[in-house]
């Protein structure tokens, strides 16, 4: 469970502040799908680097599961991104010199899990989604939608809380795009909590929940009844 | 777990730098030349060490030789008081020999040739270590009865005898007949400027030959290399209250060969600290590289760390590389080095090169602390990296 209380990022830049999140709090469930959009520059990937553990509040709380992130090390973040949150980009982000399984495996890698537990968890993810006949491709010999299914089979393979997503959509075809939002669907009726962050309406309705934000602050909320 | 880690870190340096194989060989070239240049010096300065020590101690290191200075005439020491000293002194000293240098005019039938004369005791063949080709040495009894004998050189036999065996031939020394006794081995190459050039006699016929005929020289040989030092004291001790301070000089062979030792490691040490100085040159090559390497490779740092690398994975990632790219160059290097260091030694007969385990070890493992800290600046650069500003670098 994500439960985030009174956030602010403030950047400054000179005498001028930016509020990139201004008074933010939000609570996700477990097993919930929720949409995060809002226009560009509203603050959307500010927010998703808190939730990632990537990057730490001005102010405010953050607790995964219970444990406060928001005063965390820089140590215990890295562990935190490797054990609670699994990273779905829209550039897909795969390291182009090592094939899909290597690129599956290296979540795995950084908890330290031994080489054969390691392959067979890889090849595991990469069967569900539907990729067993590729493990030996490097990204450049896959198309955009399998390497964005590479991505999401490493996202999946440690098993995490929290599958995050930043438009995961915006670099693919239509077709694609349909193929990696049906396989969100899939992982959540799975039983896993994504956050998926666009600025594309139509995606964004395709989840329970939508949250919007504007300005850093959250203007709209589904499960809210309409208004956070 | 750990193991688990470093292992992949080495996995990833590995196949990082088998990408770029160019550029990791020509940065390693630099680790190469300088650990080459580094055991090579220090291995020709080395071997030149070894091989003066080597026909020094073949000589005996527990050799100890007596100078007396004639200066004063008042206060004498006899070779009957040196060996009244001699024989107080059996457990420190094995051998002594009296000494007298000087040269004669060597004749056989018609033929002359002036030549070195050595006058010494029977003894001297064993302090000096002298092999024979044919015949003896002269004996304790012919010294003590003056008797004519002489041990010649190879050039005598060459220039006098043709090469054939002259033992109980007659030589004239100075006019006067001696008996050729032995044919001492060979030394130098047998010719006239050659160590091969002498005739030995016995000390108490040297007046017959020699104006100056009491030995100044005395050649002593020291129970063990242990007792040298010891026996060196009492020499000093013995002469200073028979003839006053200073007036005979008493050198043991150990004593040469430590200055000589002393001399030749700083002569190493020297050689081997300017062929260093390239070590530090090929390190700064290294690190301007990975400092490349990390900026080449943001994105990826970046990734790395978005999935739950740590600082401490991503900074033994690039400090593996830079170790693993010291260490090969240092291990190249090092073959170079024994390569060229002995077809030099085998081509050129004046070098002499020897790799020492301690060259090797020196050599090596400042490759490897070069390394590491040449590779911590930018390994750490890369650790500290923002893994947000590190996703967005394109
Ligand atoms: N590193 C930064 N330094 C300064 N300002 C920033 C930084 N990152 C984001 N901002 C500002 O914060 C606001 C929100 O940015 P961002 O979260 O990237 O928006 P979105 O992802 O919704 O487009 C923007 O006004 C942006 O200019
Ligand atoms: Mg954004």
């Amino acid at each position: 469970m994500i439960v985030i209380e009174n956030m602010y990022k403030i950047y400054k830049i000179g005498d001028i502040e930016v509020k990139a999140l201004n008074n933010v709090s939000l609570t996700i469930e477990d097993r919930e799908f929720v949409a995060i959009v809002g226009p560009s520059g509203s603050g959307k990937s500010t927010l998703m680097n808190m939730i990632g553990c990537l990057d730490v509040p001005t102010s405010g709380k953050y607790y995964i599961d219970g444990q406060e992130v928001s005063k965390m090390s820089d140590r215990a973040l890295a562990d935190m991104r490797n054990r609670k949150i699994g990273f779905i980009f829209q550039q897909f982000n795969l390291l182009p010199k090592l094939t899909a399984e290597e690129n599956v495996q290296l979540p795995m890698i950084y908890r330290g899990v031994p080489a054969g537990e390691r392959h067979r968890l890889a090849l595991e993810a990469l069967d569900r989604v539907g990729l067993s006949d590729r493990t030996h491709h490097k990204p450049k010999e896959l198309s955009g939608g399998q390497q964005q299914r590479v991505a999401i089979a490493r996202a999946l393979v440690g098993k995490p809380s929290i599958l995050l997503a930043d438009e995961p959509t915006g670099a693919l075809d239509s077709k694609s795009g349909a193929e990696v939002m049906n396989m969100m669907q899939q992982l959540h009726k799975e039983g896993h909590t994504i956050i998926l962050i666009t600025h594309d309406n139509h995606i964004a309705e395709q989840a329970p929940r939508i949250v919007r934000i504007q300005d850093g602050e959250i203007s709209y909320d589904s499960k809210g009844g309409g208004n956070a | 777990m750990i193991i688990t880690k470093f292992l992949q870190s080495l996995k990833m340096a590995i196949s990082s730098i088998l990408s770029n194989k160019i550029r990791m060989f020509l940065t390693m070239l630099g680790m190469i030349i300088g650990v080459a240049s580094v055991v090579l010096l220090i291995g020709l300065s080395d071997g030149s060490q070894k091989e003066i020590n080597d026909s020094l101690s073949s000589m005996g290191t527990d050799l100890i030789t007596v100078q007396i200075r004639n200066r004063s005439a008042s206060r004498v020491v006899s070779p009957s008081d040196i060996m009244e000293f001699y024989n107080d002194n059996r457990d420190i000293l094995v051998n002594i020999s009296p000494y007298i240098g000087g040269s004669t005019t060597a004749k056989v039938g018609t033929t002359n040739e002036s030549t070195t004369l050595e006058c010494v005791d029977a003894s001297f063949a064993d302090i000096r270590g002298l092999d024979l080709d044919y015949g003896r040495f002269i004996t304790e009894d012919e010294v003590k009865n003056r008797q004519n004998v002489a041990v010649v050189g190879t050039y005598i036999q060459q220039e006098f005898f043709d090469g054939q065996n002259p033992i109980g031939q007659q030589i004239k020394l100075n006019g006067i007949v001696y008996e050729i006794v032995g044919v001492l081995e060979e030394t130098g190459d047998s010719t006239k400027t050659s160590a091969d050039n002498k005739v030995i006699i016995p000390y108490t016929t040297a007046r017959k030959i020699l104006s100056a005929s009491t030995p100044s020289t005395y050649y002593i040989q020291a129970a063990s290399d242990e007792a040298v030092d010891v026996a060196v004291n009492t020499l000093k001790n013995y002469f200073n209250s028979m003839l006053g301070k200073n007036q005979a000089t008493v050198t043991s062979q150990k004593q040469i060969m430590e200055v000589i030792d002393e001399v030749m490691g700083m002569l190493s040490a020297l050689l081997g600290g300017i062929a260093g100085i390239s070590l530090v040159v090929a390190g700064i090559g290294i690190m301007n590289i990975m400092l490349v390497s990390v900026t080449e490779r943001t994105r990826e740092i970046g990734i790395r760390k978005a999935i739950g690398a740590r600082r401490g994975d991503i900074l033994l990632q690039f400090l593996i590389e830079s170790v693993i790219i010291s260490c090969m160059g240092g291990l190249i290097g090092l073959l170079l080095a024994i390569g060229i260091g002995n077809a030099a030694a085998k081509l050129v007969e004046a070098l002499n090169f020897v790799a020492t385990q301690a060259s090797i070890t020196l050599a090596f493992s400042f490759a490897v602390i070069v390394g590491v800290f040449f590779g911590l600046y930018p390994a750490q650069k890369a650790s500290k990296l923002n893994p947000i500003e590190a996703l967005r670098f394109e």
